[in-house]
């Protein structure tokens, strides 16, 4: 069944939260449209000016940089619907201003914080935050968590036989790998970590290949315990409790951007994308057209992906749209207790965090805490039963 | 049975000296680069000598580049010692290196009357070409003096002696158990693992204090979340009206969307503050647990537990989603086998039949559960007592994370994992004990 189909055989429920869904990615998409400070069109010196389309221009840098007050002079101003961005103090209605509160540029529909930043741009904005750590947090612990945990179901403790030198060659490798990375690291303490560990990991990967295909030299083999090896790092990965590593981590590297903690999270989340990978393989394995596939001679890399991968993306497909949530909630949590983002970048859990702060400010926790319930909620009713993985 | 448990013991013990390890290393790590951050704040550079056990090796054997000697590692001045690191790591000679630096003292002590700021800059610059920039700064008189020639040789003997290829080639090294990780793990297990940074209180006493809290709460929501969690999947089963339990699978999944810390808030916003009403004010306001050492023994449990509702109704409420589905499948699976048809074709009832033949089978995956949930539920009380202000085990480690309260931080991590290994064969024996067909090796 196609994803058009399955779109179709909804329920009005499945319909509705789809369509939240979609209108939370919209916004996310819009947010400097919906929520600005800039107006969207004024006439500047006779000229008319787009100022939020032409910020794009600003960031990647064809124009002078401006500022909200650079269009304070300029007629027939057409503003946002909300003219305030979530960075923007405003001094008239600082000071924990409740809902409904007018100030001199708008109503502060969902009133502000301490230093005067609507709420309800805030929200506007941390939907951006929240769903790029969402994706690409996901993306990244769906990565390496499907590879491993395919290699893991395939391969399991027999199918892979090795000789003793191959044996020996892994192990050398794999501490020269992490030798060289901090050898490197702190010679060349110019070059950016993470370019080095990408290419450190690529040349492991090769060596890796070339250990395995050419260093056979018609030797006894054994089997290679590969399944039995990942699991156990995988059972000493899960028995830290993961929202206090999370929160180790991310004191440790002081107010994490938000590239810093999409990668903190897809840490802490790829185990799980191993174990349902690694299970879903190993009941496709033991069909039978991959069985005979396998007794035909076919080369385990197209097994993998041309008998196993086509068979069980759909279950990992709802696993991470779970997953997507997840982070979000992960990373709210994280910025619900102040250890999260930037204190720049305004996200759902900062809004709470403050919230926390001021207790008499119920508006300050309600409505971010209800923006997360929503999108949780609409994901979680969006699949019944029987798509649903563990998760 | 002996044999089962011996075999998982096996598995356990390198898995829990592994994990010891990670911990000891993150430690390290964590508490290096906050010292390094401190030091670079404070205007006044207080330096503190190092104790011994500073100075030892990290751990049992270290593999490093081969150029790199032993004795540079028990240095006792950092600044000389990351100096010494940087120059041997750009690959010069370690005995050329000696003699360099003692060139360097006799010529910025000759120096230091009439060109204080050269001994300084001498001392900073990590790179030896930038050396040669400090050259005009040495006035001619000087440089017809001894120690001028001498510390001009030197460098260019240094220069000459470079080999940086030498670096990347790894070295192994043994310690022996003079080290500081064997120092560490020696006093958690002896139950002394130093004290804390911010009261000087010992670790555990801290710990121990924290933990009755967290023991109490994590208990009860244990219990109701199995109990209710089990009896919701038996009704989601026997209830065959497709539309009510449709309905209460939504409910379950409403619930289990909410974020704990959102619930939190909103229940404490409803029952125990009047911002909504003063009618619902129901509950003590979270942080005043007032017990007088007078009171009677049920007043203290009255206010032990009147405050500990509301965070037990956080907790269950969002799990019982994933228990009670789990509890519903197994049921249904074991519906269809042929001992439950039998039980069908004797004329039982669906209810009679999961009272007499199901129920035993289905508590299986519980058991299998209760070892995985100790971490989950150490994760979410965090928040919950962060949101409560329980003086539990998450509010203990959220303050000394953000304290900066590494020895206590650190023992929970590692009382934690052990914890949680712990449970895990507990719930293997456990299965093991009520199902004998679950095999002792897959394969």
């Amino acid at each position: 069944m196609n994803f058009k189909d399955s779109i179709l055989s909804f329920t009005l429920l499945q319909k509705i939260c789809l369509s939240i869904i979609a209108v939370y990615v919209l916004i996310g998409i819009s947010a400097d449209f919906i929520a600005n400070d800039k107006p969207l069109y004024c006439v500047c010196n006779g000229r008319s000016v787009f100022p939020i389309g032409k910020s794009y221009l600003e960031k990647i840098g064809l124009f002078n940089y401006t500022t909200a007050s650079d269009y304070l002079e300029c007629t027939s101003r057409i503003m946002p619907w909300i003219p305030f961005h979530a960075n923007s103090l405003d001094p008239l209605s600082n000071g924990y201003a409740g809902p409904w509160t007018k100030s001199a540029t708008g109503i502060h529909i969902l009133g502000t914080d301490a230093l005067g930043k609507d709420v309800l741009a805030g929200l506007i904005h941390g939907t951006r935050y929240a769903f790029i750590i969402g994706i690409f947090a996901t993306l990244f612990s769906l990565i390496p968590g499907v590879i491993s945990g395919m290699m893991m179901g395939y391969f399991q403790n027999h199918k892979l036989r090795i000789n003793y030198i191959q044996a020996g060659a892994f192990f050398i490798a794999l501490i020269l790998f992490f030798f060289e990375l901090r050898t490197i690291a702190f010679v060349f303490s110019g070059i950016p970590f993470w370019i080095i560990t990408f290419i450190l990991i690529c040349t492991l990967i090769i060596a890796l290949i070339a250990i395995f295909k050419y260093a056979k030299f018609n030797l006894n083999t054994v089997a290679f315990p590969l399944d039995n090896m990942m699991m156990r790092c995988i059972e000493i990965f899960e028995s830290f409790p993961k929202l206090l590593v999370l929160m180790i981590l991310s004191i440790w590297i002081a107010r994490p951007g938000i590239f810093s903690i999409v990668i903190l999270i897809a840490l802490i989340r790829w185990p799980l994308f191993a174990q349902i990978s690694r299970a879903e393989t190993i009941r496709v394995s033991n069909l039978n057209f991959t069985r005979s596939a396998e007794n035909i001679g076919v080369h385990w890399f197209r097994i993998l992906t041309r008998h196993i991968w086509p068979n069980i993306k759909g279950s990992l497909l709802v696993t991470a749209l779970f997953s997507l949530s997840t982070a979000i909630l992960l990373e709210a949590s994280l910025s619900f207790i102040g250890l999260g983002l930037k204190l720049e970048l305004v996200s759902w859990g900062s809004l709470l965090n403050e919230g926390r702060q001021y207790f008499p400010g119920w508006w300050l926790s309600l409505f971010p805490g209800l923006t997360i319930f929503v999108l949780i909620l609409s994901v979680n009713w969006l699949f019944d039963d029987k798509n649903r993985a563990i998760g | 049975m002996l044999r089962f448990i011996l075999k998982r013991l096996l598995i356990i013990i390198p898995e829990l000296f592994i994990i010891s390890v990670l911990c000891f290393f993150l430690m390290h790590r964590v508490a290096s680069r906050f010292d390094l951050r401190e030091s670079e704040y404070s205007n006044t550079v207080i330096k503190s000598r190092p104790d011994a056990n500073s100075l030892s090796p990290l751990f049992y054997f270290s593999i490093v580049p081969i150029v790199i000697p032993d004795t540079v590692f028990s240095l006792s001045d950092t600044e000389q010692r990351s100096r010494i690191k940087r120059l041997l790591y750009q690959g010069y000679k370690w005995d050329k290196i000696k003699d360099y630096l003692q060139s360097e003292i006799q010529i910025s002590n000759s120096m230091a009357e009439n060109n204080p700021d050269f001994a300084t800059l001498l001392s900073q610059s990590s790179h030896v070409t930038d050396l040669s920039i400090l050259d005009p700064l040495i006035s001619d008189s000087l440089k017809n003096t001894n120690e001028y020639r001498n510390w001009k040789i030197k460098l260019n003997e240094l220069i000459k002696t470079q080999s940086q290829w030498k670096v990347f080639i790894p070295g192994f090294r043994f310690y022996g158990f003079h080290n500081q990780y064997h120092s560490w793990i020696k006093k958690f297990i002896s139950g002394n693992s130093g004290k804390s940074k911010v009261d000087n209180k010992p670790v555990w006493t801290k710990i121990r204090e924290a933990l009755n809290w967290t023991f109490t709460l994590s208990f009860i929501s244990l219990v109701l979340i199995f109990v209710l969690g089990y009896f919701i999947g038996e009704k989601l089963f026997l209830i065959k009206n497709q539309f009510l339990s449709k309905s209460m699978d939504a409910v379950l999944f409403f619930f289990d969307s909410l974020p704990v810390f959102f619930l939190g808030m909103l229940l404490i916003y409803v029952f125990a503050s009047s911002t909504v009403s003063s009618s619902f004010h129901i509950f003590p306001t979270p942080g005043f647990i007032d017990i007088q050492s007078g009171d009677s023994f049920l007043k203290t449990l009255s206010i032990y537990f009147s405050s500990l509702i509301l965070p037990v109704i956080c907790i269950v409420l969002p799990s019982l989603a994933y228990l009670s589905r789990l509890v519903t499948r197994k049921i249904r699976e074991e519906y269809k086998k042929p001992y439950s048809f039998l039980s069908w074709a004797e004329g039982k009832s669906d209810k009679m039949i999961l009272r007499s033949e199901i129920r035993k089978n289905s508590l299986l995956p519980l058991v299998a559960l209760l070892g995985m949930e100790i971490p989950a539920l150490i994760s979410g009380t965090i928040l919950i007592e962060i949101v409560f202000n329980i003086p539990g085990m998450g509010r203990l480690t959220y303050q000394s994370i953000v304290l900066q309260d590494w020895p206590v931080v650190f023992s929970i991590l590692l009382l934690t994992a052990l914890l949680t290994i712990l449970g895990k064969l507990i719930s293997d024996v456990l299965i093991f004990i009520f199902d004998h067909r679950v095999k002792i090796e897959p394969r």
